[in-house]
């Protein structure tokens, strides 16, 4: 029935668009892996000799791009530009991370080669599971679960307390607690009534329930100290409520408790009151909390519109550059008109995902592929945003471009999963609409 | 009111998130146009040294080539090396990461660094072929052998010699006295008198210094004059005159009898000069001595004092004293230099400046410095009038010990009270400015020496000549 259906649906494409609008529609394919290839020529004469390690990265790079696009083409397997988009921010962040360190750089590159694994493995498996798991406390439970897994033998690394080292193995698990927060939000929409506590004669509406169930969340987030990933699963909170429930009052009366939560935890908890701080006036404390946001401004000064260029800057004098201050690599190197070429991109991908929720029609992968775009949108301006000093920083890192493991694993699934909803699960709802209307 | 669909809000948040990218992109454009600016410089910033650690700073040279001072790689940066010594402690100053930075090598920081637009250029291309990362070299209007010979003729003394072409404005040499040595281990190991010595020998004296001009000012009060129509003003000189309750004498009381400005200017007649407040207008003494640059802050490769004189005068007794360059006027040996330049070149003093290009590392000259007006002192036909009085001041006048047989020298001398000599604890300053050949100057000269017990024809005259001499004769 399948076969029958998309083969169906290719013909009626076919006769809609003549071969010679396909020919303009070509794909960037070629452009991308051209940028790849120059980007790391670049970097491996940066240092006057031919680095042919590096040159070998980009190729390998370039190869798996393409290998990656004509999969996804050859096996239908959904839109294709989310790829290409990422697989341009990857080129980026690859570069950034060989330049700083060829060790970091490197294993940032297996890390990478991993992530693209778990991409296809997720895009893939996930068809056919999204119909069979959409139980909201298993997600719940999930997060709990690593939250106490966290807290109980987490290790604290740069003050937040949101490792697990299990070996020779560090993960940090609230890189995952977004993703599970995003299935949590997804099974809320499609199935408030889960939510229904009935004491007695009285009942609690569903969403006071979810409501109090992202809270306690956000308490866990801020016992293991991490605000940014805390700001960053309520901003999803509130789009997701927003959009689905129409609820403006409830999104009103959430935004003011939890300003006024932050607002206590800044009177009480050193740690915050630092970042704001270091935000308002870093100059004031320069030696100390206002250092690496100060070394980050001067980074991307230094940098200007058009960047040093690749090799020749300080962006090793910004403590914590591989992780949160990658951005500020970027602009110093490469300008900020580098800079804005990522945030573009990341629009681009933004833009992607939102326009996959509005075909799909089934109100939790509507929810799902809604709640991942805005996961990876809300990050990246956190991230951006904090290392410019525009908001307060808060560690929260650049997906796909921040070196870790956690990171990267975390935001290929995300978008494995954007991947799937684009493909099969997509093909699926608009041929079942197809199948009503024929009927 | 149609009710807002799901895809609808779902919009919404698509437009807050376009709006949140959009205003981070404002705000780092905006950031790197003006929010920078103040930021750039913090002593944070550790860029700024590295910079500095990875480039080999650019030479500077005379205007001949001879290295002045230079830049050579040690196991922990770079070091800075003055061949000269004290010579060029005044012009050039010093660089080094303890001290920091002054006078040129403050100036022209980015030059020398090669961080301006042009060096970057070159740094990369450095980066590629691995070469070292130099800077741009400075090529200064100055002489090595003028600069020489005038400090050796300041000796021990306290003073300022400038010297420039009147026609480009280009400075020729610039001492001042004392000095002291710039290389960074003599910085390190004298540091501490030198900042408490009374003598200030971190002082730029020749650009810095002001004094009170005495009667080289004269050359000034002459313009004002001539300029009102005051040709033929002839004074009946006893060797001293009472202005307004205050008597004013002319050296050693010498009676010139019956003289005219030429005679006046020859031989420094306070008497005439003081009288010509019978005629002359206060505000056009003032007039003419600002458009000479007084009063006016000065844009040069060196931070200048700014030359002073009061905008009106308390008494006629103020105003007398000023036309013989004495009261509250106070000049540095540079405006001197430029007064002098003015009436050399028809009346138009000129840019004065020490940098005459910028080479990069291979000797290419990347920019050369244009000459061009500063002011317009006064006409061609009164600075005419100035110089044939000037020459008649060395020729038969208190300047005879500039006077050369190979040449015209046109000169004024100055013995200028200071607030030391009139309380009796010290001698007057000498002053001496001039410009040889009269008829086609080729160099201006201003000289001071501090507290001497001859007066400015007996000490500043005869240095001047020696180095008009040396120029002339090259």
């Amino acid at each position: 029935m399948d076969k029958i259906a998309s083969d169906h649906k290719q013909k009626k494409t076919n006769t809609n668009i003549s071969k010679k609008q396909q020919k303009k529609l070509k794909s960037p394919i070629h452009l991308v892996a051209l940028v790849d290839l120059g980007l790391f020529a670049l970097l491996s004469m940066r240092s006057g000799t031919f680095d042919a390690f590096l040159m070998t990265l980009g190729v390998m790079k370039a190869v798996l791009t393409y290998v990656t696009y004509f999969m996804l083409k050859a096996f239908k397997m959904g839109d294709t530009y989310i790829s290409l988009i990422v697989s341009l921010i990857l080129s980026m962040g690859l570069a950034m991370q060989l330049r700083l360190s060829t060790d970091i750089g490197t294993k940032q590159f297996i890390w990478y080669l991993l992530g693209l694994g778990l991409f296809i493995f997720v895009s893939v498996i996930y068809q056919l599971l999204h119909k069979k798991v959409r139980s909201i406390w298993l997600f719940y439970a999930a997060m709990v679960f690593l939250f106490v897994l966290t807290l109980t033998i987490g290790v604290r690394i740069n003050g937040a307390k949101n490792w697990i080292i299990i070996g020779k193995l560090s993960f940090q698990p609230s890189e995952f607690i977004k993703i599970l927060f995003v299935f949590f939000m997804a099974s809320f929409v499609s199935n408030p009534e889960a939510l229904k506590i009935k004491i007695k004669s009285f009942q609690l509406p569903s969403k006071w329930t979810l409501m109090v169930l992202v809270f306690i969340l956000l308490g866990f987030f801020v016992l293991q100290r991490e605000f940014g990933t805390a700001l960053l699963i309520f901003m999803v909170y509130l789009s997701v409520v927003y959009v689905f429930e129409k609820a403006i009052l409830f999104v009103a009366i959430n935004t003011g408790l939890a300003g006024a939560a932050a607002l206590v935890a800044v009177q009480i908890l050193p740690h915050l009151q630092t970042r704001v701080d270091s935000w308002l006036n870093p100059f004031q404390d320069i030696a100390g909390k206002g250092y690496q946001i100060t070394q980050s401004l001067f980074a991307i000064g230094s940098g200007g519109f058009f960047g040093t260029g690749l090799g020749i800057g300080y962006p090793q004098f910004i403590p914590n550059v591989e992780t949160d201050f990658i951005f500020s690599a970027i602009c110093e190197e490469m300008g900020i008109f580098g800079g804005i070429a990522v945030m573009i991109l990341f629009m681009l991908l933004v833009y992607r995902g939102i326009k996959l929720c509005l075909i799909l029609r089934d109100p939790f992968t509507k929810a799902v592929a809604f709640g991942l775009t805005m996961t990876l949108g809300f990050q990246t301006f956190l991230i951006i945003g904090g290392v410019t000093k525009f908001v307060p920083l808060t560690g929260v890192t650049l997906p796909f471009v921040s070196y870790g493991g956690s990171s990267l694993l975390s935001s290929f699934i995300l978008l494995g999963l954007l991947q799937a909803l684009s493909g099969a699960i997509l093909r699926e709802e608009v041929f079942g609409d197809e199948e009503i209307n024929h009927q | 009111m149609k009710k807002s669909t799901t895809n609808s809000r779902i919009l919404h948040i698509f437009i807050l998130l376009s709006i949140l990218f959009m205003s981070l992109t404002v705000y780092l454009t905006y950031f790197e146009l003006h929010g920078k600016e103040t930021l750039m410089s913090n002593n944070y910033n550790r860029r700024l040294k590295a910079y500095e650690d990875g480039i080999v700073r650019g030479k500077i040279l005379d205007r001949n080539g001879e290295v002045l001072a230079e830049s050579s790689k040690t196991d922990s940066g770079t070091k800075r090396i003055y061949p000269y010594k004290r010579l060029y402690a005044h012009v050039i100053g010093y660089s080094n990461e303890r001290f920091g930075k002054t006078l040129l090598e403050a100036k022209y920081n980015d030059t020398l660094l090669g961080i301006n637009a042009l060096g970057v250029i070159g740094n990369t291309v450095s980066l590629v072929t691995g070469e070292e990362k130099t800077g741009n070299n400075l090529i200064l209007t100055i002489d090595h052998a003028l600069q020489t010979r005038a400090r050796e003729l300041l000796g021990d003394r306290r003073g300022a010699i400038v010297a420039m072409n009147p026609k480009t404005g280009e400075i020729l040499a610039m001492v001042s006295t004392p000095d002291y040595n710039p290389n960074e281990s003599a910085l390190i190991e004298n540091w501490e008198s030198l900042t408490q010595n009374e003598n200030s020998p971190l002082l730029p004296r020749a650009v810095r210094g002001l004094y009170p001009p005495g009667s080289t000012f004269k050359v000034v009060t002459g313009v004002a004059a001539l300029e009102e129509g005051h040709n033929d003003f002839i004074v009946d000189d006893e060797g001293s005159v009472v202005i307004d309750g205050k008597t004013f004498t002319n050296a050693g009381n010498k009676a010139y009898g019956e003289i005219d400005m030429t005679a006046a200017m020859a031989y420094s007649s306070n008497v005439y000069f003081t009288r010509l407040t019978e005629v002359l207008d206060a505000k056009a003494l003032v007039k003419t001595a600002e458009k000479a640059g007084l009063n006016d802050t000065l844009s040069f490769d060196l931070s200048v004092s700014k030359s002073k004189i009061n905008e009106s005068f308390k008494n006629i007794t103020e105003f007398a004293a000023t036309t013989i360059g004495q009261g509250e006027l106070l000049v540095t040996p540079l405006q001197m230099a430029l007064i002098c330049s003015g009436i050399a070149n028809e009346g138009v003093i000129m840019k004065p400046y020490l940098v005459k290009a910028v080479s990069d590392k291979n000797d290419v000259v990347l920019t050369t410095t244009t000459s061009g007006k500063a002011y317009t002192f006064t006409d061609r036909v009164t600075a005419e009038r100035i110089k044939e009085m000037m020459v008649e001041a060395v020729k038969t006048g208190t300047g005879r010990n500039a006077a050369l047989s190979e040449t015209v020298v046109a000169g004024k001398t100055g013995t200028a009270q200071n607030e030391k000599s009139s309380q009796g604890e010290g001698y007057d300053h000498a002053w001496f400015i001039g410009f040889a050949p009269a008829s086609d100057p080729e160099i201006a000269i201003a000289v001071i020496v501090e507290n001497q017990s001859q007066d400015g024809g007996q000490i500043a005259a005869p240095i001047a000549r020696k180095l008009i001499s040396l120029w002339i004769n090259k």
